[in-house]
């Protein structure tokens, strides 16, 4: 009687565990922070939110938070640079490119259910002064973002 | 020839049979046996490599390009990062040891007994073990796996007493010590994957027994060892992307009527094993 005790409790562990570690992680969905533009395509949740400048950088660029999450339980590639962000400077939509001194910015495996998050400088045309409205496309038609107020 | 390639193997896994472990009643000689010599050394280096100072790296941003210890895609690009799976399991045996032949020595008195025990002596010969198996598998060509596997199992045997000449001998419990390569497949299904597999090894078998010459008595074990071909089946069920809950079954085709089961949990180092659909 007390071994069969003694062995259920190690049952009831071994599944505590099981469900502890398993339910730990996983991407099921995102909390979208206010202000944040989010985007969607077949397997990744894009989430994109102005971040203050870093004093660091050469020049005044607009700093993008991006978070993706993956729905799909199979690694998706992920490549920023081929995002396509744009500012609209003077009512035109001019590109923008990622900020990259070291050459780092590539293509990455995101694993299924994973997260990952990475925050880039964008630099605009040299003729633009001021950044206000950044718009950002990911799939399908661009949505814009207002970086002040 | 296959029991040679068996020793082997086994003493790669670090689990070949030894001979008999007794130690026998008056042996005093223990003091005059150490052949090694011994070399003291102290630690008398006050700039020992231990008390280097480490640098620790200062973040002092949070954007790509202006980082100092982090570089774009750590933390979360999986490139390359080897599909691996790392599992422990309980689990239950119906072994079968009525064919096997146990060999060892039993010291008594400064004098070895040669031991041959005969599995079919014992009372049980169809054995219910209880036991954990530890394993590490890779996933290969998305859906394949190659792995290792060590594992131990026990039971408690009875035997009626056996006398040869002074020396009796009761059985009291046999263990098993296996290791061994595990081919498989993974076939997805939703949030599960069914894994057919093959186990390729061999298991060192120790018989333990009481033995008493007189009014000496010692815990004597003797050994054999044998090969195990186990196909299996297992269903793993994904409670998380990075962890697995596994029931499998398999028969060691080697030993008619011997079933293996058991409840394995599985550690993941890509989500999902990394296959490229669900």
């Amino acid at each position: 009687m007390r071994a069969s005790k003694g062995r259920l409790a190690v049952c009831a562990s071994f599944l505590a565990a099981a469900w502890l570690v398993g339910c730990g992680g996983g991407y099921g969905g995102m909390v979208s922070e206010p202000g944040a533009l989010r985007l969607s395509d077949a397997c990744l949740d894009l989430e994109v939110t102005p971040r203050p400048f870093d004093a660091g950088l050469p020049r005044p660029m607009p700093v993008l938070g991006l978070r993706i999450g993956n729905r799909c339980a199979h690694p998706v590639a992920v490549d920023l640079r081929a995002l396509e962000v744009t500012a609209d400077v003077g009512g035109r939509l001019a590109p923008l490119r990622p900020y990259d001194p070291r050459g780092e910015l590539g293509a990455g495996l995101l694993d299924g259910r994973a997260t990952m998050e990475e925050r880039i400088a964008w630099e605009p045309p040299v003729t633009a002064e001021h950044v206000s409205r950044v718009c950002v496309r990911f799939g399908g038609a661009p949505a814009c973002l207002d970086l002040e107020g | 020839m296959g029991k040679v390639w068996l020793a082997v193997l086994l003493a790669a896994l670090g689990l070949a049979p030894g001979r008999a472990l007794a130690q026998g009643c008056g042996d005093d000689d223990s003091g005059s046996s150490d052949s090694c010599p011994v070399t003291w050394s102290y630690d008398d280096d006050d700039d020992s490599s231990g008390s280097s100072e480490e640098e620790v790296c200062v973040e002092t941003s949070d954007v790509v390009g202006l980082q100092r210890c982090r570089r774009f895609g750590r933390g979360w690009d999986v490139t390359g990062v080897p599909a691996l799976r790392l599992s422990l399991a309980g689990n239950a045996r119906r072994a079968r040891v009525g064919h096997l032949s146990f060999r060892g020595q039993a010291e008594h008195h400064n004098e070895t007994h040669a031991l041959g025990d005969a599995g079919r002596d014992l009372h049980d010969a169809d054995l219910l073990t209880g036991g954990l198996t530890a394993r590490l598998d890779l996933t290969i060509f998305d859906y394949l796996s190659v792995g290792g596997e060590v594992s131990f199992a026990g039971a408690s045997v009875s035997g009626a007493p056996r006398t040869d000449g002074a020396l009796v001998h009761t059985p009291t419990s046999v263990s098993f010590l296996g290791g061994g390569l595990v081919l498989g497949a993974g076939i997805p299904v939703d949030v599960f994957t069914i894994r057919p597999e093959l186990f390729l090894g061999g298991r060192a078998v120790l018989l333990s027994s009481e033995t008493r010459v007189g009014d000496c008595v010692e815990s004597t074990l003797s050994d054999t060892a044998e090969w195990v071909v186990e196909p299996r089946i297992a269903v793993e069920w994904f409670v998380g992307p990075w962890t697995g809950l596994s029931v499998f079954v398999g028969t060691n085709v080697l030993v008619p009527g011997e079933v293996n089961a058991g409840v394995q949990l599985s550690l993941h180092a890509r989500s999902y094993d990394a296959a490229p659909s669900r």
